[in-house]
């Protein structure tokens, strides 16, 4: 694909494209666990001639939780809703807008995404609280923005090309 | 959600043949689990070489497994693929579990 002859070892910021765009992925999906895994699934295939196992398990990772929290918690069990996922294979960097209209974040800002404490025994031990943090680590750039009605989301995630 | 079991000199063996545990499958793998943990030995190994992916949700579901099983039998874990093996690093969980590179031969200790 186009994307992959465009690369340049070591390129800065991309601001203009050059004709033809970079690879791109869009999937709009109703929030439920199994689509956002066949969400997932597409998304991996679509990208899997630019991103190597490891990026590939990366980007897996950071959108799931992505995708999960909203299904979780900007829609509910109360609620449904769909989700929207615009990905571009950028020099070194997946880039990800990915827009919900259910809740917003708590205080309109991403959380801190601290890890959960491991406790004092087995009994004590988390069962859950891992996603921000997750997906703090692994991606390079979060953008959140509130905008009537519309969680708009943006995560950048590098790429190694490994 | 497919789990095979299989005993290892005292010990259970589950193997996972799904290819990820995640939000979409937590709570059936629990549950599946819970059936097996009724008369599971003392120790039991989760084989996850087949596993390629876990999201916080699947790995909240082996920790609670882990719970549900103690404190009169022990969960080990087996065979991290290395995206799985990242999440568990990542987290902290990996110091939680005692976690074997390859699935242990018949009648080698509970390393650790």
């Amino acid at each position: 694909m186009a994307a992959e002859a465009r690369v340049q070892p070591g390129s800065g910021r991309t601001r203009d494209e050059p004709a033809g765009g970079p690879a791109r992925f869009v999937a709009r999906v109703e929030a439920r666990p199994l689509a956002v895994r066949m969400l997932l699934y597409a998304l991996l295939k679509r990208f899997e001639k630019h991103i190597g196992p490891s990026d590939a398990g990366s980007v897996e990772l950071v959108l799931a939780e992505i995708l999960n929290n909203i299904v979780e918690h900007a829609y509910g069990e109360e609620s449904i809703g769909e989700v929207e996922v615009v990905a571009d294979m950028l020099p070194e960097t997946l880039v990800c807008n990915v827009q919900d209209w259910g809740r917003s974040l708590p205080g309109l800002a991403i959380p801190e995404g601290a890890l959960p404490s491991c406790g004092a025994g087995i009994e004590t031990l988390p069962e859950g609280g891992w996603g921000w943090a997750l997906i703090r680590t692994v991606a390079s750039d979060l953008d959140y923005r509130r905008d009537a009605g519309c969680n708009r989301l943006r995560v950048a995630i590098p790429i190694s090309f490994e | 959600m497919n789990l095979e079991t299989t005993t290892l000199g005292d010990a259970l063996v589950v193997q996972v043949t799904a290819d990820r545990i995640d939000a979409a499958c937590a709570i059936q793998f629990k549950d599946r689990m819970r059936e097996i943990a009724s008369n599971a030995p003392p120790r039991v190994i989760m084989d996850l070489g087949r596993v390629r992916f876990v999201d916080s949700s699947g790995l909240g579901a082996i920790v609670a497994v882990m719970k549900f099983l103690a404190p009169s039998r022990r969960l080990e874990l087996a065979a991290l693929t290395a995206n799985v093996a990242k999440v568990f690093h990542l987290t902290r969980m990996d110091a939680v579990f005692t976690i074997h590179a390859t699935l242990p031969a018949p009648g080698t200790d509970h390393g650790g």
